[in-house]
């Protein structure tokens, strides 16, 4: 038997669950207070996380005298300054610093992992395979990429006339299908997220199954 | 405003009869299984062969890049990976990019019960809590977990934690897993602990995420699964849980779903038919 605690929550969690699934009937004051109280016990536990976030990775350092770590700090204050009327280009210095860092630390990377190796990899692919089924999906691969390149080519117009038409609507079909399998994959998704719900409603709540 | 005839209906019927038809024809194989058959994808096994040929000692890294928002289609997944992982002499570092990411690792962990294959917290799995910075974090713990994260989740200093007194970063790691449901967290990881380090990478995405990581398998990801398999992974590893529960349901609501496109579509054009004739 669950506690009243564990109980509560359940109850508190189902009902809640209910008044947001609510909207797929129409905008309700139900669903307003659910969305409101979703929201707000996101940001309480966000401010949360982010005080001991500054103590774990900030305060406590400069306790042990790190004293370096008081630049982060002074950083994090200058964007503070984005509400001063007057003084509040100051948050740029401390924006630019911390997008700076990002870009950084990723971009360096970013040629290699997204361009190069994708390229790379493409090129190396060998039409010679031991199946057919390998052979005809390698075959397809290259067609896609191909024709979808051609297909994003601007600069000369006339790769878009007259037959290269044919090659750009065959990069278009592609894209399509493309597009089509990433909607059927956020169908999927979707289905999943709702099936976990309904899973807590019929089996932790209503005790039915599970 | 004129009366919708049957045809004009089924063309266009009301979302919140569509809504209400589609709860209950997937609350009944919850309730009630029908044993649909659950096909174990090719994707799903290499994911779990992977773990399974993990060297004994092998330390993995396994980053939990999810949300309360996306726990319900994690859970099964990364619980079954976990009792993957536990199964085997392996160390496993969890560390989360997402600031509720330690109430989806309380969870999980609660539910893969670690105690009960003798695993002991500190010496074979350590949970390093939120580690916040995004992709400059993974680069951080890549270079030096010790210089990176002071102290695990509850407090402990790490060099007081006896698994990770010889680890470093990560060359020190045979496998990292990434569980995410951001495309950010997921391609970060390739480019901080693959790109630079060739550690090899497993990830699991939220399902409509496939398409944009696709490209990077099966060369920087080793292996790519969406979330929705979780019952494939509960299956492999024994431990049906559920994800599996889910699976009838899965089939089912596919099923609706192309039938109400068909018939939908039947009659868009009938209608475009009778007004053609009109």
């Amino acid at each position: 038997m669950a506690d009243w605690a564990t109980t509560f929550g359940i109850w508190v969690g189902a009902l809640l669950n209910i008044f947001l699934w609510s909207i797929a009937y129409r905008d309700n004051p139900l669903f307003k207070f659910a969305e409101h109280t979703y929201v707000g016990a996101s940001i309480g536990y966000a401010f949360a996380v982010a005080v001991r976030t500054v103590k774990v990775y900030g305060i406590d350092h400069i306790t042990k005298g790190e004293v370096l770590y008081v630049i982060p700090f002074i950083i994090g204050l200058t964007l503070y300054f984005r509400y001063h009327r007057t003084l509040y280009w100051i948050y740029r210095y401390g924006m630019a610093i911390i997008v700076g860092a990002g870009i950084g630390a990723a971009f360096v990377r970013t040629i290699e992992t997204s361009f190069l190796a994708q390229i790379r990899d493409t090129a190396s692919i060998n039409l010679v395979q031991p199946d057919a089924f390998t052979v005809l999906s390698n075959v397809i691969f290259i067609a896609a990429v191909t024709t979808t390149l051609y297909y994003f080519v601007f600069t000369f117009p006339v790769l878009h006339k007259g037959g290269g038409t044919k090659i750009a609507d065959a990069g278009r079909w592609f894209m399509m299908l493309a597009f089509g399998y990433a909607f059927a994959k956020t169908v999927v998704t979707r289905y999943n997220l709702m099936l976990g719900r309904l899973q807590f409603l019929l089996y932790d709540w209503l005790h039915l199954g599970g | 405003m004129a009366k919708k005839s049957l045809i004009e209906w089924i063309e266009s019927p009301p979302r919140e009869v569509l809504y209400t038809l589609l709860l209950i024809i997937l609350s009944i194989p919850l309730i009630k299984p029908l044993g649909l058959p659950i096909p174990v994808s090719a994707r799903t096994i290499e994911f779990h062969h992977y773990i399974e040929t993990l060297p004994d000692g092998a330390y993995v890294m396994v980053s939990l890049g999810y949300g309360v928002s996306s726990q319900p289609a994690f859970e099964p997944f990364v619980v079954a990976t976990f009792h993957d992982l536990f199964k085997r002499n392996v160390k496993v570092v969890v560390e989360t990019t997402g600031s509720d990411g330690p109430i989806v690792y309380k969870s999980a962990i609660a539910k893969a019960n670690p105690d009960s294959y003798g695993k002991k917290y500190g010496e074979d799995y350590v949970f390093l809590g939120y580690v916040p910075g995004g992709e400059t974090a993974m680069k951080a713990l890549a270079e030096d977990i010790h210089a990176a994260v002071p102290a695990d989740y509850y407090g402990t200093p790490i060099e007081q934690i006896p698994m990770l007194k010889n680890i470093h970063g990560a060359t020190d790691f045979t496998l990292v897993i990434c569980f995410t449901s951001a495309g950010d967290t997921a391609v970060g990881w390739i480019r901080q602990w693959v790109t630079s380090y060739n550690v090899p990478y497993l990830s699991c995405v939220l399902t409509m995420m496939m398409p944009t990581i696709e490209p990077y398998y099966p060369v920087q990801v080793k292996a790519l699964v969406g979330a929705d398999r979780g019952g494939e992974m509960e299956f492999l590893v024994g431990h049906p849980g559920p994800g599996l529960k889910k699976a009838d349901s899965f089939s089912l609501s596919h099923m609706v779903l192309m039938a109400i496109i068909i018939v939908a579509n039947i009659a868009y054009f009938s209608l475009k038919a009778q007004k053609k004739e009109v």
